[in-house]
């Protein structure tokens, strides 16, 4: 190009560089979960987790899993940590699931162990949930180990039985929290804000008792059963995320409903 | 629900013993305390190439779980 008599202008600009940049910790995940290879799906779980530290969520969180891979070795991460560790609350999981990209479902006798002790929690601060696309009830979702002469804090999620109730404990030997509801397919949250609170959330619905804290269950969260001397309660429900932390506000529950959903839609197996 | 039925020593022997990285054996006992192997069609084709694959051979049987115990 000639600007002007006898200086002339070489294009020496360089290509804008087109890579995405994610946020640092979904990144830690897509580097971990190899099955992850899609540019959208990548978008998709990249925003959830923006999401999330966006609505003050992220850090509440000890361990969430989203097991729609396929196998266990892409089912098995922390999304918070995903480290192949115990420590980093990386999953193993007994025989018995069927893994798809529709979630994971076990057979009645499956469990997956988180290694996260409930011990490690704090006894009136925690909450727990399931992403279940199943109708199908009376079973345990998730749970801490129970075994006889353990202090005697229960701590466990069921989902609907017949009558299409779903039913919590956490951190008490004292009656079960149990409500009725339409049927088992929701997003879940089972929490306890304090030593007199605890609350069950089906997607944005809440549901309230004032069971008393007794004693912190002291075994690791295992997922798909509550274990009781050995023996798994276990589900058979087609599930597609777990979380585990600490307890939300009601705007954070419907944050993280909303959140949850959006990616659910994004991967066509919302409910 | 059915399962392969297993010794106790089998049973000992086997417990949490990995098929692959991510997934390993489990015993539940039924009523009776008999030890169960659970398998999904993906477990049987993963563990076919193995040295577990012998346990294929056990034939289904019924499972009847244990009831929960009254908590205390």
């Amino acid at each position: 190009m000639r600007i002007a008599r006898g200086i002339s202008v070489t294009n020496t600009s360089k290509p804008i560089s087109t890579a995405i940049v994610y946020d640092a910790d979904a990144a830690a995940y897509f580097t971990a979960n190899t099955a992850i290879t899609s540019t959208a799906d990548k978008t998709a779980i990249n925003d959830f987790y923006l999401g999330l530290k966006n609505d003050g969520i992220y850090t509440k969180l000890n361990a969430m899993y989203l097991p729609i891979w396929g196998n266990s070795s892409s089912c098995k991460w922390n999304l918070v940590n995903p480290v192949d560790s115990e420590a980093a609350y990386r999953l193993n999981f007994t025989t018995g699931w069927t893994y798809s990209n529709g979630g994971i479902q076990g057979n009645g006798s499956a469990y997956a162990n988180t290694f996260l002790n409930n011990n490690d929690l704090v006894i009136n601060d925690m909450s727990f949930g399931v992403y279940s696309r199943s109708t199908s009830g009376g079973e345990n979702e998730l749970g801490a180990d129970f075994n006889t002469g353990n202090p005697l804090g229960y701590t466990y999620l069921n989902l609907g039985d017949t009558g299409g109730t779903f039913g919590v404990r956490i951190n008490t030997n004292g009656a079960e929290f149990t409500t009725n509801v339409t049927n088992a397919k929701a997003f879940y949250i089972a929490q306890r804000s304090g030593s007199s609170s605890q609350q069950l959330f089906r997607n944005t619905t809440k549901y309230s008792n004032t069971v008393t804290q007794t004693f912190k269950s002291i075994n690791t969260i295992k997922l798909g059963a509550w274990i009781v001397n050995g023996t798994p309660y276990a589900s058979t429900k087609l599930c597609t995320f777990y979380f585990i932390g600490k307890s939300f506000s009601d705007t954070e529950v419907n944050n993280f409903y909303n959140r949850i959903t959006t990616l659910m839609t994004y991967f066509g197996i919302q409910n | 629900m059915e399962g392969r039925i297993v010794t106790n020593q089998q049973a000992q022997d086997l417990q949490g013993q990995f098929i692959d990285n991510d997934t390993f054996l489990n015993f539940v006992q039924d009523i009776n305390d008999v030890y169960f192997l659970f398998l999904s069609e993906q477990d049987e084709a993963d563990i076919a190439n193995t040295p577990y694959a012998y346990l294929l051979e056990i034939p289904l049987s019924p499972f009847v779980q244990k009831p929960l115990p009254p908590l205390p």
